[in-house]
């Protein structure tokens, strides 16, 4: 592929990243610091990945993420249990694997942490702009403790920018919002406070960026197996002082090792992108693909967690930039929009091909993939993967099948090396195929 | 059944059953004054708006069957409803069409908006935007605004502006009023009489019949339908069969709710899309039920953006109260022995409200039934089976409570 990758032909495959061991720790002491939340009676809020934290954190308020305690559940392989406990109270398979598997451990009150589920909301928090879905798991798990939810409609952006009334509607939302915080908690929420958040969410931003932008040597410093696993501290713990102390440990990490032309794939045959959530249950087919020289070096997912970043300009109107951030997210947003993303992480990374998880799960993000891929093939000239699995619930997902299917797509990557890249082609596991 | 209301409920149900025949009669829109055809999605697309720029306002439902076409753009698992419609565009079916409008609801609707805007050759698209949360600050504006919007799209489209369309508003929004206040009537005898003066599978035609027609054509044979049905005085007479509410999304075939009729059952009310969410309101606070009703004639976007945030909601909306409410106060007020919940498969906003739901009408002492309607049927052989089954069990708790020495409501 490139000279970089020849002088690292003889190099082994780098090893973990040595950051692991404080993200086991960062991650260990941030739920640790949540039950220690309840037992001190310290305000607890359920939230969603897309809701905006920052002034949760600013108030002392703890945030739980049930979206990451369900991936949680899928990573270590106990959210089918969780999932058949859901499905026992009337919820259809057919829902997010994520909502069963946490709606299944609350009903239970039993979870792979410490025995017991999540502890109990004060307050749940639930933001519309990356599915419906969110908004009927939340008013779930708010029926099942009597406490009151809180519902940031965002509306839908097919082009951006977002038009100014939709702003301003979800900018008054979120005065709304402040003031539920502040009367549920009975706290006050300080600006500056709030503002140093907004710095520290931004400042943990340009350091995932800088962090993704070393993937872009050859080889790649990370794959998605190392990226899926660190995005943890952006989600959970953005705007804190941990996150940025974190990023840029990782960063000096991806900088060094690519300064010194390490990867966890140094024979780089090809470079991938994934489309889509983990497939947490089965993290250890990245593995797969390393063994095959083949890498991801974008993730549209891991991508994502960058576009919470906010100037020193805009800080001067917090919540019209929240406002403005929260309303552009990338399930938020029109297909041009998304495409245009993956086509420029497509060209940043130079990529020789596109994995589509076409994520049973999550319709939100996997229902415009057909036209993402014709957009890859079109204007890229890459091909392009569909593995059919879900991002939490293992029953839906035929590993045999989807590692035929990548045999299949990487002979095509190989024949593509050979023709000068001549050939486009589209896999798909399962039968039929997008109209691609 | 009296004769003319058997000829008048049959004469809708043609229409809706050859919609297609009688969409195609352009004659019959330019003759009534039309400048073309518009399909809307959805009980919140305003059709006052779409009347008022002088386009035939058509609801856009999927026709029951295998899909084709739509494999290519979304996968099996979206919303089998959202396949269906989208696969019917791409085989040309609304190619007469001008143009269609999306309202904001559900993810998998959003996404076959923005197939149709790519894929389907129509001179109008229009996704409108609107809350998902109803009582959020700002919604009525947000509402009214997107309505703006809307108004001047479809100005753009008709060759008036959209003063034009407004100016009109109020002669539509009094139209589509009366339409909801008929259907609110029927609604209300049927849910209310010992003996239903019409089926369930037959007023969701003559429902079905409402989003087809020519509107004032439409409103002229509802209310001889009611009146007739006034007139009967239908109370009291023969062995009613056992009284069931259904409740779910888009039912677009009649012959669903036959099915669940021809069990031994009859339909007497509905929490449906294509039933009272389309013309039932409750006001604000007013918590639903006995207070649901037909609403008011809006004069303007303010007033229609009320009236839209104010109708019984769907699941797509939070907060869900009223919806609750009303279906409780429904399945009361008609003396139903149970309910049965008719899902869409892979509609997730009604999923996740079923077992919710579903606790809601135990502890009202109504049993449930869950059954799946997939690319527009239910499975035949095995939701006959299900509904004889649930029926006994119905019939067996009215024999255990008349042993007790009573009615069990």
């Amino acid at each position: 592929m490139t000279a970089d990758r020849t002088a690292a032909a003889a190099v082994k495959p780098a090893g973990r990243l040595k950051v692991d061991a404080d993200l086991k720790r960062l991650m260990g002491k941030y739920y640790s610091g949540v039950f220690w939340a309840h037992r001190l009676r310290r305000p607890i809020a359920w939230i969603t990945s897309g809701a905006p934290v920052e002034p949760l954190y600013a108030m002392g308020i703890t945030p739980v993420y049930p979206e990451n305690y369900g991936a949680i559940l899928g990573a270590r392989k106990v959210s089918a249990e969780f999932c058949e406990i859901a499905e026992g109270a009337g919820y259809s398979r057919d829902l997010c694997s994520y909502a069963r598997g946490s709606i299944g451990s609350m009903m239970a009150d039993r979870g792979p942490l410490n025995g017991h589920g999540l502890p109990a909301p004060d307050l749940l928090i639930c933001a519309k702009n990356i599915c419906n879905v969110v908004v009927k798991w939340w008013e779930v798990m708010a029926r099942h403790y009597h406490k009151p939810l809180f519902v940031l409609d965002v509306p839908y952006v097919p082009e951006e920018p977002a038009k100014p009334h939709q702003l301003d509607f979800v900018r008054g939302q979120l005065d709304e919002m402040i003031a539920f915080l502040e009367k549920h908690t009975r706290r006050r929420l300080s600006h500056p406070r709030l503002v140093r958040v907004l710095e520290n969410s931004t400042a943990t931003v340009a350091l995932w960026e800088e962090v993704q932008g070393y993937r872009r040597a050859s080889p790649s410093p990370a794959s998605a197996l190392d990226m899926f696993t660190n995005m943890a501290p952006i989600v959970t713990l953005r705007g804190t002082d941990e996150a940025v102390g974190y990023y840029r440990k990782l960063a000096a990490e991806l900088k060094g090792r690519a300064e010194r032309h390490e990867g966890p794939v140094p024979d780089e045959r090809y470079r991938l992108v994934w489309d889509n959530i983990a497939i947490w249950h089965n993290l250890r087919l990245m593995k797969y693909f390393h063994e095959r020289g083949a890498v991801f070096v974008g993730e549209s997912y891991t991508n994502a967690w960058g576009e919470y970043t906010f100037s020193p300009d805009e800080l001067k109107d917090p919540i019209g930039a929240m406002a403005r951030q929260y309303s552009g997210v990338l399930l938020n947003v029109g297909p041009e929009v998304r495409l245009a993303r993956l086509l420029k992480m497509g060209r940043d990374y130079r990529a020789d091909g596109v994995v589509f998880h076409s994520n049973r799960s999550c319709k939100t993000y996997s229902l415009s993939q057909y036209f993402l891929a014709r957009g890859v093939q079109d204007r890229l000239g890459l091909p392009t993967l569909f593995i059919e699995a879900d991002m939490a619930d293992p029953r839906a997902y035929a590993d045999a099948v989807a590692k035929t299917r990548i045999d299949a797509f990487l002979e095509i990557l190989e024949g593509r090396r050979g023709a000068g890249g001549a050939t486009v082609d589209s896999t798909r596991t399962g039968g039929g195929g997008p109209a691609c | 059944m009296d004769e003319d209301i058997a000829r008048l409920v049959a004469e809708l149900t043609a229409v809706y059953e050859g919609r297609r025949a009688y969409l195609a009669g352009a004659a019959r829109f330019k003759a009534a004054g039309y400048r073309g055809t518009i399909g809307y999605f959805c009980t919140y697309a305003p059709e006052e708006l779409i009347l008022a720029a002088g386009f035939h306002p058509v609801r856009i439902v999927a026709e029951p069957g295998m899909v084709g076409p739509v494999d290519g753009h979304l996968q099996s698992f979206a919303c089998s409803f959202a396949r269906g419609c989208l696969d019917q565009a791409l085989r040309r079916v609304y190619e007469g069409f001008d143009g269609v409008v999306f309202p904001a609801t559900c993810d998998s609707l959003r996404t076959a908006a923005e197939v149709w805007r790519r894929h389907v050759p129509q001179r109008f698209f229009h996704f409108m935007n609107f809350p998902a949360r109803l009582d959020a600050p700002g919604a009525e504006a947000f509402a009214a605004r997107e309505m703006a919007d809307l108004a001047e799209a479809l100005g753009v489209a008709s060759g008036m502006d959209a003063a034009g369309v407004l100016a009109r508003l109020p002669g539509t929004a009094a139209l589509t009023a009366e339409i909801r206040g008929l259907l609110a009537r029927l609604w209300e005898l049927r849910l209310t009489r010992a003996r239903p003066p019409l089926t369930g599978a037959e007023a969701l035609s003559v429902f079905l019949a409402g989003v087809v027609m020519e509107r004032r054509e439409y409103r002229d044979q509802l209310a001889r339908l009611v009146a007739k049905v006034e007139a009967l005085g239908m109370d009291g007479t023969g062995t009613a069969p056992t009284r069931l509410v259904v409740t779910g999304g888009v039912i677009e075939d009649p012959a669903t709710i036959r099915l669940i009729e021809d069990a031994g059952a009859v339909v007497v009310g509905d929490d449906l899309c294509t039933g009272t969410r389309a013309f039932l309101t409750a006001g604000p606070g007013a918590g639903g039920g006995p207070s649901a009703g037909p609403g008011g004639v809006p004069a303007d976007l303010g007033g229609l953006a009320r009236l839209y945030l104010t109708k019984v909601p769907c699941p797509t909306k939070h907060p869900i109260d009223r919806r609750v409410e009303t279906l409780l106060d429904t399945a009361k007020r008609g003396r139903a022995a149970g309910v049965v919940f008719l899902l869409q498969k892979f509609c997730e906003t009604h999923a996740f409200d079923q077992p919710y739901l579903a606790s809601r009408l135990t502890a009202a002492g109504l049993p449930s039934l869950v059954l799946e309607v997939e690319q527009g049927r239910l499975t035949e052989g095995q939701a006959s089976t299900r509904l004889g089954a649930f029926l006994e069990m119905i019939a067996g708790r009215r024999e255990v409570a008349s042993g007790n020495g009573g009615e069990q409501r």
